[in-house]
């Protein structure tokens, strides 16, 4: 029943999500203010486009696919459920004929696209952020958004790394292999960009661009474990390992979740303007990096002295010198958990006595913060910006600083510093 | 074509916007970014189908003559109704309110008989002993992968003549434009591409021999 629950609420999910992403499609693509041509949005923008995208072709699979499992739950039929099937010891006879191997092949066709869909507005928002906090463009702002299109699209040629031993043929593990190393090259490009544009920048230290550099990180530290995982000979020893739950936590899991945090630190004094303490913020962000990397750098460990995963109790003998690792992650994803609440209390202290926000408090370019904090109704309040620039004019003098606003008419004469630069 | 404008910004709103990027409405825009999606939905249970049916040995292939003749003939009739759906865009194009609206009502009739005919042929095969998880020749997976294919068509056949009515409806009491018509009629074609998709899979290759 419980599951069944669940498989109806993923198929409402999918549709939400047919329905989102044609929004945000279609939005993007025919709603935008004057002078806002595509090259002209910020990254994060591009990233939520993009991203609605991918989930336009992912979540049309995983409807029908859970439109099946729910009659295979319900209506007898017997799409997934192979023939002498035992569960709890009972014997299966109502239902034969079915293929297992299906349902994956539908679910990760869907569910290796999802990663990017976690992923990507996270590294959008990061991208933005870090622009900002950087005080210079990144060294291409287009190669980011081609390296994100790159990703989408490969996204949906790997899904069959996720089936190495599922009993799917071994000779299509190569074919699956090849992309999934390919689709690194992207990957290691948009990282590339971030680390590099550092390089002469005038870098601001806050909450917001701290999580920012704790995504790189993050996807980093997830990213090269990737590589082990892609290889199939490798991946069948650590596939039913803790190795696999270090990685992907690590680059889907915390990676976007640190984006969500950036992106609550830099936009929190727009939505509800009230700006929030950054001595909590910056508290919390050295609790989660490092109770994270507590929590999941073991799991590595774990996963290469063949520690299972998906098991509820450790009883076998030889998993036994491992409870005091165990026991350390436990700690440390306990005390990970209590430093959420700083963030909890931050959140909600700030919300109601927080100082007042300026209009653009991270001397930001892009159009939100050309607005009132906390905006007008309408977003606008009725006018209707023109954008002249992209969101990218930083390091240059102006008359508001070092920084041109996407919808100021000023011209830029001057050289970017990072022009000087070799 | 019908162009919608943001006008919540007050009477300044139409010129501060960019054209639209492909000069297509974003209602028109919608539709075929959801034509791609559902596209995709129908793909995916046809590769269920066919991966399926390749790994069972004992595969049903029940259909008899009649079923073919009862398929071909809902063919004709879904194609037919394509076809006067195009009429009906093109009359309310040229402005033709009444001669559009009598063709689109045409239309959903021949949408409406299509569904009566496959809901005939559905409680025949019922009947025969065919159910959603057991038939009387072979794999249980034939009634299911049948039944979960063509029922997704007849939905989708079934909400076409809903909408398709209430966009004419609209249509005539003027809350609806030709552009609105003309993004049903868009609907209603890919429809009846996704059965021509449907016939050659499910009924040619599961006949009789």
């Amino acid at each position: 029943m419980g599951q069944t629950v669940w498989a109806c609420s993923i198929a409402i999910f999918s549709i939400g999500q047919l329905l989102g992403s044609l929004n945000f499609i279609t939005t993007t693509l025919d709603l935008r203010a004057k002078g806002m041509t595509l090259m002209r949005m910020p990254i994060s923008t591009w990233a939520w486009f993009i991203t609605s995208c991918i989930g336009l072709l992912a979540f049309a699979v995983l409807l029908p696919a859970c439109v099946l499992l729910i009659l295979d739950r319900v209506a007898g039929t017997s799409f997934f459920v192979p023939s002498n099937l035992v569960v709890s010891d009972q014997l299966i006879t109502q239902h034969s004929g079915g293929s297992p191997l299906l349902w994956q092949h539908l679910f990760w066709f869907f569910g290796h696209p999802e990663v990017y869909i976690a992923i990507l507005p996270a590294a959008g928002i990061v991208s933005h952020i870090l622009i900002t906090s950087y005080r210079r463009p990144l060294l291409s702002h287009k190669v980011v958004i081609y390296c994100m299109m790159a990703i989408g699209f490969l996204s949906y040629m790997v899904w069959g790394h996720h089936m190495f031993i599922s009993g799917m043929n071994p000779f299509s593990a190569l074919v699956f292999s090849f992309p999934t190393l390919v689709i690194t090259i992207p990957a290691t490009i948009l990282t590339l960009i971030w680390i590099g544009s550092l390089y002469g920048s005038n870098l601001q230290i806050t909450s917001a661009s701290l999580f920012a550099l704790g995504f790189i990180s993050m996807f980093v530290t997830g990213g090269i474990s990737g590589f082990f995982l892609a290889q199939p000979s490798i991946d069948v020893y650590l596939h039913g390992t803790y190795f696999v739950v270090g990685h992907f936590h690590m680059v889907m899991g915390v990676a976007a979740i640190f984006g969500m945090f950036a992106g609550t630190y830099f936009w929190a004094p727009k939505m509800f303007g009230r700006m929030m303490n950054e001595t909590l913020g910056k508290i919390h962000f050295w609790g989660t990096f490092v109770g994270t990397y507590c929590i999941f750098m073991p799991f590595h460990y774990l996963g290469l002295v063949g520690n299972v995963r998906r098991y509820s109790a450790f009883v076998d003998d030889y998993l036994a010198p491992l409870m005091p690792v165990h026991k350390f992650i436990t700690i440390a994803a306990l005390f990970t958990g209590a430093v959420q609440l700083i963030f909890l209390y931050n959140l909600i202290y700030s919300r109601f006595k927080g100082e007042a926000a300026p209009d653009n408090p991270w001397k930001a370019t892009s159009l939100e913060w050309t607005v009132t904090s906390p905006p007008p109704w309408n977003n606008f309040g009725g006018k209707h910006p023109v954008v002249y620039h992209d969101p990218y004019q930083y390091g240059i003098e102006s008359s508001s600083g070092d920084f041109v606003m996407q919808d100021s008419p000023e011209r830029i004469q001057t050289v970017r510093d990072d022009k000087k630069l070799p | 074509m019908s162009e919608a404008h943001l006008t919540v910004g007050g009477p300044s709103g139409v010129e501060t916007q960019e054209a639209p990027a492909f000069a297509i409405s974003h209602k028109k825009l919608v539709m075929w970014l959801f034509i791609i999606s559902d596209a995709i939905t129908f793909g995916a249970l046809l590769f269920a189908y066919g991966y399926l049916r390749n790994a069972t040995t004992d595969w049903p292939r029940p259909f008899e003559t009649s079923s073919v003749i009862n398929a071909y003939a809902m063919t004709f009739i879904l194609v037919t109704s394509s076809f006067t759906m195009l009429v009906a865009v093109r009359a309310a194009r040229a402005g033709d309110k009444g001669r559009a609206i009598t063709w689109s009502f045409i239309t959903v009739l021949g949408g409406l008989i299509f569904a009566l005919l496959h809901i005939k042929e559905w409680l025949s095969l019922f009947g025969e002993g065919l159910r959603l998880f057991a038939n009387p020749w072979g794999s249980g997976l034939f009634g299911a992968a049948f039944f979960s294919i063509t029922g997704l068509h007849l939905t989708h056949v079934v909400g076409g003549c809903i909408a398709i009515t209430v966009v004419t409806l609209g249509y005539k009491r003027g809350r609806y434009d030709q552009g609105d018509l003309e993004i049903g009629g868009l609907y209603w074609h890919f429809v009846d591409l996704v059965w021509m998709f449907v016939v050659p899979f499910v009924y040619l290759l599961n006949i009789k021999h």
